[in-house]
This record gives C-alpha cells, structure tokens and sequence, in this order.
C-alpha cells in the first residue's frame, strides 16, 4: 500500500432545505487500500457517497482523483473517473448471463452485433484474475447472493473502477458467504483497487480493513488505522459524548403482565430465542438490520406463521392471527410505513379507525359518528397536523404520517404494542411527542417492544434493552444500564467480557 | 449436460405439438392430408405472424391486445391501395408505415402518460379498428361497400409456391430474423433487460423508454404484415378483419413460453405457441366439434399454460430456497467444527 | 376547505361533460330527447350500472373482471334453458337461478384464486374465461339461440313490470344494487376494509385484514352482478344466446375509469361509477342518434377510456406528489406552520 492518494475530497458541503448535512468532509482514500467509513444513520455516509458518485450536486468543495481535480456532476462523470459502486439492492438484471450483465449498456460491438466471443474472453480473463468462482455464461437468477455479489463487483471492475465504493454488502449474505466476499476484496486490494467499505459491523472492519474514517453529524470525526484501534474508541467517536441519563425513570414493572417468548426459531434467522416483555415498561431490541429483529416481532404479532417454539401472554398461547391477537389488544407500527403500514390515498380519518371496528361498529355496520368522534379524538390526541380528517395520509409529512400510525393503536388502548423502527424519518420534534406517547402507555401497564437501530433511541426510551446477534440474543442491558457504546459493540458481536447483564 | 429451462419450455410445446398430432393423425381421416397440412400451416403463419411481433412487447415486460385493431386498419388500406392498383410493394409498405405508426402511438401514450399497457391496449385496439372503418370503402350512401382485390401483383401474397403459401415463407422468415435480432443482437440484449429489471436496465445505461417504444412500434410493423398476407389470400378486406386477434396472440406466445411480465421466451416459442394452437383447432374440427368447444379449448390451455407457468416459477423458487438452504447447513457444520477446534 | 374544493371541481367536470353532451344532441338530433329514447337510455344504463356495481367493489381491491359479459351470457343461458326444459315455472325458475348464481361464484372464485393466491395477471385470466365460458354457453345452445316465451312466468315479469306501474324493473333493479353497494361501501366495515385492501395490501394484512380472501369475495360479488344484469337483460330481450352482452366488458370498464375508478386499486366511489354508468348509456345512444355507424362506437368507447386513464393518472401522481414537486413543497411548508 502506498501513501498516494486515490480520492481526496475537499470541504465537501451539502444541505438540503436548509439544514447542513455535510461540513467540510474530508476524505482521503489511498491506492490500494480497503478503506472503512463509519458512522450512525444521519451521519452523513450515504449522502457523501452520492456526491462522490454523482448522484447529488454539492454545494460546496472539491475532489480529487489521482491528484487531478474533477468535476462530478452525474453517474456518468463519476464513471469515467473510475468510481464505481455496488448497491445494496444489486442492480444486476435476473434473465441475463454474467457476461451479458457486465457488458450491458456498453457492450463490444463487431460488425454491429455484440462480440460474445470477445466479451466472454474479457470475462473470463476478469475472473480469472481475481481469482472469482463466477462462470460466465451463467444466468444471474439461477445464482446464489454472493455470486451476484461478485457479479456486481465484476462488472464495477469491467469499467476500468480504480475505487470500488460498497456500501453494506454483507446485509444479505451469510457468514461462509461474507467471508468469500472478504476473500475477493483483499485479492482486490493486491492487484492495487481501492475500496471504500461502508459498514456497521465493527468484527468486518477489524476483518478486513485498512483504515477508518468515522463520521458524526455530517462531518468526519477521526480517521485511525482500523487494524490497531480499539473497538470503544471507535464507537465513543462514533456516539461523541454520551448523553447523561435525564433521570433513571424507575418504570412500574408488573411482573404478572409479560409476553414470554420460549426457544424461538425461524429457518436461519432465528435459532431458540427466549425472552420475557413485561407490562409497564418499554423493551427495546437492538441488533443490525439482519439480525432478525423484524422477523422476531413479526411472529409475536402473528404475521409470520411458520415459526418453531412457543409464544405466550400472561400463560396464554398467543394466536398466529394477526385478526385475533389485534382483537386481544395487540398493535404493531411496521418497519416501513410507506409499504407496510398505511394506506396512501386514504383519509386520516380511514388510516386511524381502520384497526378498531371491532369498536365502532355494530353487525358489521359502522357507527359513523362513533368512528368521526374515534379519530377526532385521536388526532387531537395525538396532534396530528393538518388536523384534518379528510385528508389522504400521502400529503402528510412523514412525521405526521408516524404519528397517524401510532394513533391508529394508541386510541384503543392496545396492550402488547410492537414497534419497529418507529421513528425513521420523523423530524426531531415529532420524534420527542411519539416517545411521550409510548411512556404513557408503558405508564397504563401495556407491554411495549421496540425494534430500533437509533442507538440513541434505544438507550433513552426503553427501560431494557436486549441485543440481537446472528439470530439469538447476545446480550441483556437491565435498568436503564444501556449505553449506547455497549449497545453497538454488541450489535457487532463485540461483548463487554465482564458478564452477559449488566 | 444440462439442458436449460428455455429449451425445456420449447420441449415441452413441441412433444405436446407432435403427440396431440399423432392422435389427431390416428383417429381422423383427413389430419394428415396434404391440404389440411397446407391448411393449418397458413392459418398458423396469420397468428405467427402476429405472434412474432407480440413476442417483442412480451420479452420487454409489456402487453399490446391492439393487435386485431392494427389488422383491421392496416388491412383495410392494403385492400384500398391493392384496389387501386398500386404495384404490392408500395401497398405493403404503406401498411407496414400505417402499422408501425399505430404500434409507435401504443408506445408513446403508454411510456409518456404512465398509462397501463393493458388497458390502453385493449381502448386503442378499437381505435385502431375505427380508423380502419374511416378508411373502408363506402357507397356514396355511406354504407359499407365490400371491394374485391384483382391487382394481380398484390394478388400474388396469398398464393402458394411448391404447396408452401407465401405467408408461410413469411412467417418462418420473419420468425427467424426475429429470433436472430433477440438473441444475437444489441437490441434484443436490451428488450430482455427491460423486460427482466427495468430499473437495474436503466441504472446500466439502457434506454427502457424508447425499448419499450420500438417494441410496440415491431409490433404494430409485424400486424401489418399478417394482415397484407391475411387480405390477399382472403382477395378482400373486411371490418371484423383481425377481431380477436389481439388476445390470441397473447395467448398463443404465453403457451409458448414467452411469458407474460417479461424477459422470458423467444420467437421459436412464439412459432411453436402458434402451431400449437392453430393444430388444436384443426384438429377439433376434424373431430366435428363446432367452434363453441374451440373457445372452451383455447380458454382453457391458456388457464393451464398460465397457471402452470406460476407453478414452474414456484418450483425453481423452492429449489433455489433449498439449495441456500444446504449451503447454510453446510456452513453450520464448518463452523461447529471450527468451534471445535479451537477448543 | 382544500378538500372541498376538489369535490366541487369533479361534479363540475361531470356537470360540463354531461352538458356538453346534451348541446350536441340539441343542435344534432331532438328526437334523442324524446320520452321513447329516454326510456332506451335508462334501460341500457341499467344494465351497465347493475354490472358496474359489482365490477366497481372488484377494481377498488385491484383486480378486473373481462369476463363480465360472458358471465352474464353464460349465466343466463344457464337459467333460461334450464327453465325452458323443466316447465316454464316459477319453481323452474328459482332452480335455473339458483344454477346460476351457483355458476356465478365458482366463476368469480376461480378469478380470485388465480388473482390472489396465483398472482397471476387477472386480465389474462379474466380474458381466458371468458372465451371458455362464451364456448360453454356457445355450445350448451349449439350456437342459437334461446327465447324466453312463457309471459305469465315470473322470469318475464322481472323487467316487464313497472314499480308503482311508472318506474320500469330493470331501473329499480339498477338502483338498488347502486345503493346497497353504496351503503356497502359507506357504511359497513366490509366496504372500509376493500378501500383497505385497495389501497395497500400488506398494511391492510398488517391491521388484521385477511386481504385475498376479501380480493376473492369482491371477484365474486362481480360475477354475481353480471349474472344478475343478464337475467334482467334475457327476461328484457326475450332472448338469450353466447353472444348476450357481449362487449359490455368495455362499457363498464369505460363507465368505472369515467368515474375516477382505478384499476390498480383503492380509488372510486359509487357516485363515480353511476355516473359513468350514465355517460356510457347516453354516448351509446348518440351515436345510434347522430347517425353514426355502430363500428364506430367501440372506437369512440376506445378513446374515452385511454383519456380517462390517463386523466386518472395525471391525478392520482398529482396528487401522490410525484409531479411537480415543487409547487408541492411550496403548499405543504405553510401547512406545517399553520
């Protein structure tokens, strides 16, 4: 690995509507180096990433490829700069060969029809020298994730990348099939490629990176050689300070109230999970996305069926009917609202009643006034702005969309409510109110879960906090002792040795 | 070695071809005369031709039922300028302009407006089929005035050379230029694309858009030139011209595997397809069962071909599933091993 | 005060068209106000709205049913032929249409099973059905056709009676299956939940609605309603053969994106749906009024519904905010203050 530099960037600045998401960002990735960026969602990694790709204009600042200064204005430009990314949905197309996707859009012409032989060959030679176990006259859809994965990098490295920009590749592999992936990347780093790594596992980083660079609040807070840091040095940079506890709440647990969850499994995301939620307080699950989180809240509400193990309220089994287990008090707020959780063209009005007419009707006829007064109250309840009733939930802001969702469970008084991911997109002031509203109904004695990846959620709103990792729980956080550097090193299967409470 | 769905698919069509035409052979007279042979080969090469042409927009990912309207309009000028004495190639590139243009609008309304393919489709279809009434001859009454075609040359399209009629030679030619151009070429490359994965087509540089348009405009071209073939056999042009065509077509490429939300099949699917359902009819009339039980036929092998299509996709799902299974069982037992190791 | 608005601008669209249509027929032919054609007018739109009815609870769950028409042909030549065979009763009757609404639902639930469970496309499974049930009907009558001839029988009387002796059968038939899908659709948890199903599937899942079998049940009710528009239309004709309403697919397809339905699923209402029943029956009769040959009515139907799908869309994306989103940004900051 040499000292020149690849990429430079200089006082990169960037907002959006007014808000600063980047501050001068400074990023220096070296030939031939596996370079790691870290940070916490909102840091800033994603919209540097597209600047650098050419997916968003910035306002502000410089970049260098090679020493030279380019100007990047869209993908193309990127492109031709030697920038390539791989994303986390692949883009590769399912009915056509490895070939065919790694020269389509620029495939070699002979005489006006597409050289297949010469291409062939060029592959052939790529995967040769990487080393990858790819056959080029393979059809994508018939291949494994991580084959596709190779097929992506293939065809980033087709188009002469000199930085290969991966963002989260491993989400969707599993482990045998991350290290393959490991494997490829450092045969990259030997023919001289360099890689910027975007990723939230810390085991990866230390795996297989060179160098990191942290990122907090749209600007970069360190950059340290990743093989010799610490784990919590990196995750204290990553947190900044950590907040002082406003306060231990002491919440009024009743032991008598709980979801017992007993040895769990589901395929290979979930192997013999056991845990107890009990009523007045907020559990909160952390993990990585993958680690199984949605799909563990999915069968306690009932949407996922086919698990293995037993679930019960208060002794009682609890139904694999999402209709029953609702009718028994439950609620769920879905990891992404715009597929799963509400109905775009319908009304506030439609979006809040539409879970409670076991309620507001009576022989299968709504009670109108009863269902108008139901979300009235709800909306003024829970200050949903407009407070307009009529108005198709789409024209909401997301803040408010959430708020409507949570509403809709909220104003029946619900006793076992899962949340997943409930703030995602909400603005800082909505974000406040809807913890507000979830203390209170911990404070009436419900049960409530919640699904978060905001660390700073996790440790501040939940009384408890349980770590998923690999499919089963990795670590238990009691009484509030969660901070939020524990919490990430063990989403990452980093333990604090002393003990699994703490 | 391993034989590949695609041509499993053609297999498939092809044994079902030769074993329903040997019972048609064995239990009727007739099957396998010569005429009748020469009979089911032209009707087959009118769909083919269609065929040809719908297997494009199905490969890209869309749907065109406005094929019979295309006939209908096209086949009516090819009568108007035929009657008129217009030297046939001028009168078949005068439909195959009018065809293309009508295929062209299909795309554009569809790609500009963010309309659904199927329902402009089925609306422009009988658009199509009253232009095609705007252009019919008319006594001065307004009534509808049927002409009968005595251009020799244009004449010439619906007779047969060595007992093959020329539609046939049309048919097999058009089928093999097609199946070139989506298999070997840059453009056919792309319609797979489009039709496969829209977005990542894009994202590589594909220009879904104008694919989906040229593939709309091929079809319409396609239409055209069954229907020039179809009005000099037939030495007339008439309004029901093509009626129904629009889904037969569908449904004689989904049977051959072209399948339907795209990226799958070929024109040698589409011929086959069209075959198929042309040697079915034949073969029910030589049984003496009326056209009612050839609706109930058709309606029903396009139920099966599409139901078992979505099984077929069930299946390779499960064997796809079970095979990332065994690598996660088999990645379980490594690293039990490795665990045991360090120990 | 938004809202309402655009409430007013639709019936002000509908009131301008329908104007607009009224003109023409003013200046083009009087005889198309005559109480006569009035009467032709309000019998085809019966028909069409009766069936439209049905079809639009199976577009608000995103499904369609190009099956309609043969439906209604099969079904009737089921009731009329069994009852033809077996006595010309009215006990002949009620068996006939008991068959036939038995034929009924296991159309509509072969079309929600492909759709919902299958996944596969409706419109080409709808299609499929209907060319095999026109084949059955085709063939149950042998390609002719079928009179109806007993006019004591009830089947006769079902729309050769006249409500309060003024309001012809097949009208009073229409209005009632507009308001009980109306009240349906506005006032039992049934027609909360398909506008549910219609507009996302996986929330609706996720609230506690089982949303395929609801997407079956709405395919049913279609097929229910055709059979029923086909038994008024045999007992109004006399007559029934495969080729009963044939085509009036298209009409109701045309009436239902007239009246702001979607196929894709969870917009339209039922005022939406008469009134295209409406514009369907009147732009039926103008042509056969103006003097235009009847070729081209499918032409001008053809080119209505390609106009009314993309007036739907243009909406529908406005209004999702996925044109001009500046202006909408624009509308939605003094909202958040407010």
């Amino acid at each position: 690995m040499s000292e020149e530099l690849i990429l430079r960037t200089e006082n990169i600045c960037k907002s959006f509507n007014g808000i600063q998401v980047l501050k001068n960002v400074n990023l220096e990735i070296r030939k031939g180096e596996i370079h790691a960026l870290m940070g916490e969602n909102g840091a800033g990694k994603s919209t540097i990433i597209k600047i650098i790709t050419g997916v968003y204009t910035k306002d502000d600042g410089e970049i260098y490829i090679d020493g030279q200064h380019v100007v990047i204005d869209n993908r193309h430009d990127a492109a031709e700069a030697g920038i390539s990314v791989i994303y986390q949905e692949l883009s590769l197309v399912p009915e056509l060969t490895v070939t065919e996707n790694i020269f389509l859009g620029h495939e070699i012409m002979k005489r006006g029809l597409p050289d297949k032989k010469e291409m062939r060959r060029q592959v052939q030679a790529l995967i040769d020298r990487y080393g990858f176990l790819l056959r080029p006259d393979e059809v994508v859809a018939t291949m494994g994730m991580a084959q596709r994965q190779m097929c992506e990098i293939l065809k980033a490295l087709s188009t002469e990348a000199k930085l290969l920009i991966m963002d989260e590749p491993t989400t969707s592999l599993s482990a045998s099939e991350t290290e393959q992936l490991f494997v490829t990347m450092e045969g990259l780093r030997e023919k001289g490629t360099s890689i910027l790594y975007i990723s939230h596992r810390l085991e990866e980083i230390y795996r297989v990176t060179d160098r990191l660079t942290i990122m907090r609040n749209g600007e970069v807070v360190g950059v340290v050689d990743s093989r010799t840091v610490q784990a919590d040095t990196v995750t204290a940079m990553m947190i900044g300070h950590e907040l002082e506890k406003t306060g231990v709440r002491v919440p009024n647990v009743n032991h008598d109230h709980c979801i017992e969850v007993k040895d769990l499994s589901l395929g290979n995301l979930l192997h013999n999970v056991s845990f107890k939620a009990y009523g007045g307080e907020i559990l909160g699950i952390g993990g990585l996305v993958g680690s199984g989180r949605t799909e563990l809240v999915s069968c306690i509400y009932g949407a996922v069926k086919n698990y293995k193990g037993s679930i019960t309220l208060d002794g009682k089994p609890v139904s694999r009917s999402v209709a029953k287990n609702i009718r028994a008090g439950f609620g769920m707020v879905p990891e992404d609202r715009r597929t799963e959780g509400f109905f775009p063209q319908l009304s506030i009005l439609r979006n809040i009643v539409i879970s409670s007419y076991d309620r507001l009707s009576s022989l299968g006829f709504v009670r109108a006034g009863a269902e108008s007064g139901h979300a009235e109250k709800a909306i003024a309840d829970y200050d949903v702005r407009p407070a307009m009733k009529k108005l198709p939930l789409q024209n909401l802001s997301g803040g408010n969309q959430q708020k409507v969702i949570l509403a809709r469970w909220l104003s029946r008084d619900v006793d076992v409510l899962i949340l997943d991911e409930p703030t995602v997109g909400v603005d800082v002031g909505v974000k406040a109110e809807l913890y507000v509203y979830m203390r209170r109904l911990a404070d009436k004695g419900a049960i409530i879960i919640m699904v978060s990846s905001d660390l700073a959620e996790l440790t501040e709103v939940s009384d408890r906090v349980l770590v998923l990792h690999g499919g089963t729980f990795f670590q238990e956080f009691r009484d509030h002792k969660a901070t939020q550097q524990a919490v990430l090193l063990a989403s990452s299967g980093v333990a604090a040795k002393e003990g699994e409470v703490l | 070695m391993k034989i590949s769905q695609k041509i499993t698919r053609k297999l498939i069509t092809l044994a079902l071809i030769v074993i329903l035409s040997a019972i048609f052979a064995a239990t009727t007279s007739s099957f396998l005369k010569l005429i009748n042979i020469q009979e089911i080969l032209r009707v087959a090469a009118y769909t083919g031709i269609i065929c040809v042409g719908v297997s494009f927009v199905l490969i890209s990912g869309g749907i065109d039922l406005s094929s019979g309207g295309i006939i209908c309009f096209t086949g009516i000028i090819c009568c108007r300028l035929a009657v008129l004495g217009l030297p046939w190639p001028l009168v078949v590139l005068a439909a195959v302009v009018v065809g293309a243009a009508c295929g062209f609008l299909n795309g554009w309304l569809i790609t500009r407006f963010y309309l659904n393919d199927f329902i402009t489709t089925l609306a422009t279809g009988f658009v199509f089929s009253g232009f095609g009434l705007l252009a019919i001859a008319k006594e001065p009454s307004g009534t509808v005035m049927s002409q009968t075609i005595r251009n020799r040359g244009f004449l010439m399209l619906g007779k047969h050379v060595g007992g093959f009629y020329y539609i046939v030679i049309a048919w097999v030619v058009l089928t093999l230029i097609a199946w070139f151009v989506q298999t070997r070429t840059r453009y056919g490359l792309h319609t797979c694309a489009t039709g496969s994965n829209a977005k990542s087509s894009e994202m590589s540089g594909v220009n879904v858009r104008r694919m989906k348009v040229m593939n709309f405009t091929i079809c319409g071209a396609c239409c055209a030139i069954g229907a020039a073939f179809t009005v000099a056999y037939q030495q007339t042009a008439y309004l029901s011209l093509g009626s129904g065509m629009g889904f037969d077509a569908v449904a004689a490429c989904v049977v051959g595997g072209v399948m339907l939300g795209g990226g799958k099949g070929d024109a040698i699917g589409a011929f086959l397809g069209a075959v198929f359902m042309t040697i079915v009819t034949n073969g029910m009339r030589k049984y003496g069962l009326d056209t009612s039980w050839q609706y109930v036929f058709e309606g029903a092998v396009i139920l099966i071909a599409i139901m078992s299509d979505a099984g077929f996709a069930v299946v390779s799902a499960r064997r796809l599933k079970a095979i990332s299974e065994k690598n996660a069982n088999e990645e379980a037992l490594m690293e039990a091993q490795k665990g045991g190791g360090a120990q | 005060m938004k809202n309402k608005n655009i409430f007013a601008n639709v019936w002000a669209q509908r009131a301008l068209i329908l104007a607009v249509l009224l003109i023409i027929m003013l200046i083009g032919n009087r005889s198309f106000f005559s109480l006569g054609n009035l009467r032709t007018i309000l019998m085809s739109i019966a028909i069409y709205g009766t069936m439209c009815c049905g079809m639009l609870l199976c577009m608000l769950t995103g499904g369609i049913d190009l099956a309609m028409g043969s439906t209604a042909a099969f079904t009737s030549v089921v009731c009329l032929w069994y009852y033809n065979g077996h006595g010309m009763t009215d006990g002949a009757f009620v068996v006939g249409l008991l068959l036939a609404i038995g034929c009924a639902v296991l159309v509509g639930i072969l079309h929600g099973v492909c759709d919902a469970y299958l996944l596969l496309p409706s419109f080409v499974v709808t299609l499929a059905t209907s060319k095999l049930l026109y084949g059955l009907a085709s063939a149950l009558l042998k390609g002719s056709f079928i009179h109806l001839t007993n006019t004591e029988g009830f089947f006769y009387k079902i729309a050769n009676t006249k409500l309060f002796g003024a309001v012809p059968m097949p009208i009073v038939i229409f209005l009632a299956a507009a308001l009980i899908v109306g009240l349906i659709l506005s006032l039992t948890v049934f027609g909360r939940r398909v506008y549910a199903v219609g507009a996302n599937r996986a929330a609706a899942e996720l609230v506690g609605i089982k949303s395929r079998i609801f997407r079956v049940g709405c395919y049913v009710i279609c097929s229910l309603s055709a059979c029923l528009g086909g038994i008024v239309l045999t007992s109004m004709n006399y007559i029934t053969s495969a080729t009963t309403a044939q085509g009036y697919e298209m009409m109701i397809m045309l009436a239902l994106v007239v009246g702001g339905a979607d196929i894709m699923g969870g917009y339209g209402d039922i005022a939406g749906a008469v009134f295209g029943a409406l514009l369907a029956g009147i732009v039926e009769n103008m042509i056969v009024m103006l003097n235009i040959n009847t070729n081209y009515s499918k032409a001008v139907q053809g080119v209505i519904i390609v106009l009314a799908v993309a007036f739907n869309v243009y909406n529908n994306r406005k209004s999702a905010g996925l044109i001009a989103p500046r202006k909408k940004r624009a509308a939605a900051a003094p909202k958040k203050e407010a």
